[in-house]
C-alpha cells in the first residue's frame, strides 16, 4: 500500500489553474519532495491530501484512505505544517505542544522517542512565547507538534523557506532520521539543493508535474533544460 | 573616494542587548557584496541602519557619501531598496509602478517617461508598459520590482532576499540583470538564504550574534574553510 496516491487532479480558483491534472504515488517510508517556484501548486496538493479542501476533479488516497469518504480518519494519521507558521504565538512553547497533544489525545510522554531529538533542541525555550523565537527554532517546533501523535504521514509544505542555510540543514537531519522510523514524508521546497535529500521528486510547474524522478546531479540545470523543452 | 559604504565599528543596542556588535566593512562602487548570516545574526538591523531607518547606537559611517548619523534622509534619496515582501502595487501598471515610485523620489515626469523607456527597452518590455502588474508572472514581477528600485538611478540597491520562491529560470535572468547593474557602476548589496547566489558575489560578509564572522571572495572563503561550496563555508562557520 502506497503512503499517497494523487490520480489526475485538477484545481481551480476561480480563473487560475491551480492544478491541471496531478498524478503520483508516494511509497511506504519514501521521503518525496515536490520541487517548483510559487504558484506551481505544491500548496494545493498539500491541503487536498489533508483533506483541507476537495479537487474539482480526479482521486486521492492518504494513507489508504480516501481523501473525500474517510477525512475524518485520515485527519488522525497525517502530521501537517503549513508553509506559514500557524502555531499560537501567544502561548508558550510548552503551552503549544501540550495544546497540539491534547487535539489528539496524546501526552508527549507517549510518544517521547518520536519527538525526542526535536523536542530537546527546543525545550530550553519551554517557557518562551512562540511568537518570540527565532525562524529556525518556530520550524522545529512546528514539526514537533506536527508529530506529536505519531503521524504515519507527515507533510512539510516549504519547512525551510526564509531559514538559514545552517538551520537548513540542521533541518534535514531531523528528517533524516525520523525516515528511519518508517514514517512517510511529503515535502515541498523552492530550494534546488535540498531535493537532493529527496528519494524521489516531482519537478512542478504552473499546476503541472514536468518529471518524477530521483535527484539528478546538476538539478538546476536539469530543470531549466526540462522547463525550455516544455516551453 | 570610491567607497560605497564605508562603516567603521557600527553598533545597535536595544536595551542591553547588543544586535549589531562594532561591525566595520566597506564596499567599492560597482560591487556585488554579498550580505549572509543565520536568522537573528542582525543582518535586518544593519541594513536598516544602512538605509537611514535607524540610527546607530555607536559607530560611524557613510553610504553614497552620507553620514549615517546625521544624513539619513539623504541616504534614502540615493538609494533602492528591493525586499521580496514589499515590491509592487498589483492594481496598477508597469509604468504607473515606475511613476510613483520615480514621484516620490523627486523625478520630473519628463525624467520618469525617459528612464522608464530606457529600463523597459534594456529587459525587452516596452510592449508590456500598460500592463497591470497584478496580471504578470511571479518572474516578470521580480524583475519590474529591481528596474522599479532602481527607476531614480540610485548609486547603490539594497535587495533583501530577492529571489524567495521564484523559478529557477528567473532566478538566473534575475542574476544576469543584477551584473549588468553592477558592471554599468551600480553599487549592489544583497541579502539571500541562496548559498549558490552567494557563490555569484564579488565579496561576501558572513554574520553571527552581531558580529562579522568572515569576509572576503567565495573563493578564498572556500579555500580558507576546506569546503567546496558556500554552503559549506557558511555551516563550518555558524556550527
Amino acid at each position: 500500500m502506497n503512503a499517497i496516491e494523487a490520480n489526475n487532479l485538477f484545481k481551480s480558483y476561480r480563473s487560475v489553474q491551480a492544478l491541471k491534472g496531478v498524478t503520483f504515488q508516494v511509497g511506504k517510508g519514501e521521503v518525496f519532495g515536490l520541487i517548483g517556484p510559487d504558484g506551481a501548486g505544491k500548496t494545493t496538493i498539500f491541503r487536498i491530501l489533508t483533506t483541507l479542501i476537495l479537487p474539482d476533479k480526479g482521486s486521492a488516497r492518504t494513507d489508504g484512505l480516501d481523501i473525500i469518504k474517510d477525512y475524518k480518519e485520515i485527519r488522525t494519521r497525517v502530521g501537517y505544517m503549513p508553509g506559514r507558521f500557524s502555531l499560537y504565538p501567544d502561548l508558550s512553547v510548552g503551552e503549544n505542544i501540550d495544546f497540539f497533544a491534547n487535539i489528539f489525545g496524546v501526552t508527549l510522554e507517549e510518544n517521547y522517542d518520536l519527538v525526542a531529538p526535536i523536542f530537546r533542541q527546543i525545550e530550553p525555550f519551554r517557557t518562551r512565547r512562540a511568537g518570540k523565537l527565532s525562524g529556525g527554532m518556530k520550524q522545529k517546533l512546528a514539526l514537533c507538534c506536527a508529530l506529536i501523535h505519531k503521524p504515519s504521514v507527515l507533510f512539510l509544505d516549504e519547512p525551510t523557506t526564509g531559514v538559514d542555510a545552517l538551520s537548513r540543514v540542521e533541518f534535514w537531519e531531523m528528517l533524516a532520521s525520523l525516515k528511519e522510523t518508517g514514517i512517510s514524508i511529503l515535502v515541498s521546497t523552492p530550494y534546488m539543493d535540498e531535493a537532493a535529500r529527496c528519494d524521489r521528486i516531482a519537478l512542478m510547474c504552473e499546476g503541472l508535474i514536468l518529471e518524477i524522478c530521483p535527484p539528478p546531479a546538476r538539478l538546476e540545470d536539469y530543470f531549466i533544460e526540462l522547463m525550455t523543452r516544455n516551453g | 573616494m570610491d567607497n560605497v559604504i564605508e562603516v567603521r565599528n557600527l553598533t545597535k543596542r536595544f536595551g542591553s542587548f547588543t544586535a549589531v556588535d562594532a561591525i566595520s566593512f566597506e564596499v567599492p562602487k560597482g560591487e556585488i557584496f554579498g550580505f549572509l548570516g543565520a536568522n537573528g545574526a542582525g543582518k535586518t538591523t544593519a541594513i536598516r541602519m544602512l538605509c537611514g531607518l535607524s540610527f546607530p547606537t555607536e559607530g560611524s559611517g557613510t553610504v553614497a557619501g552620507f553620514d549615517i548619523m546625521t544624513q539619513g534622509e539623504q541616504i534614502k534619496r540615493h538609494i533602492g531598496y528591493m525586499s521580496q515582501r514589499f515590491s509592487l502595487y498589483g492594481d496598477l501598471t508597469v509604468f504607473e509602478n515606475m511613476q510613483l515610485f520615480g514621484g516620490i523620489y523627486g523625478m520630473s515626469e519628463k525624467q520618469i517617461a525617459a528612464r522608464a523607456a530606457e529600463l523597459l527597452e534594456k529587459v525587452q518590455f516596452s510592449g508590456h508598459r500598460n500592463d497591470l502588474v497584478g496580471s504578470l508572472p511571479l518572474g516578470w514581477k521580480q524583475k519590474l520590482a529591481f528596474l522599479v528600485a532602481t527607476v531614480h538611478n540610485p548609486e547603490i540597491v539594497f535587495l533583501d532576499e530577492p529571489t524567495g520562491g521564484v523559478d529557477p529560470i528567473t532566478r538566473r535572468q534575475f542574476w544576469t540583470m543584477i551584473r549588468e547593474a553592477a558592471s554599468s557602476g551600480t553599487t549592489i548589496f544583497v541579502t539571500t538564504h541562496y548559498m549558490d547566489e552567494a557563490g555569484y558575489c564579488n565579496r561576501v560578509s558572513i554574520m553571527m550574534d552581531g558580529r562579522i564572522k568572515a569576509l572576503d571572495t567565495p573563493s578564498v572563503l572556500m579555500k580558507e574553510y576546506k569546503a567546496e561550496s558556500m554552503n559549506e563555508v557558511f555551516v563550518k562557520l555558524c556550527r
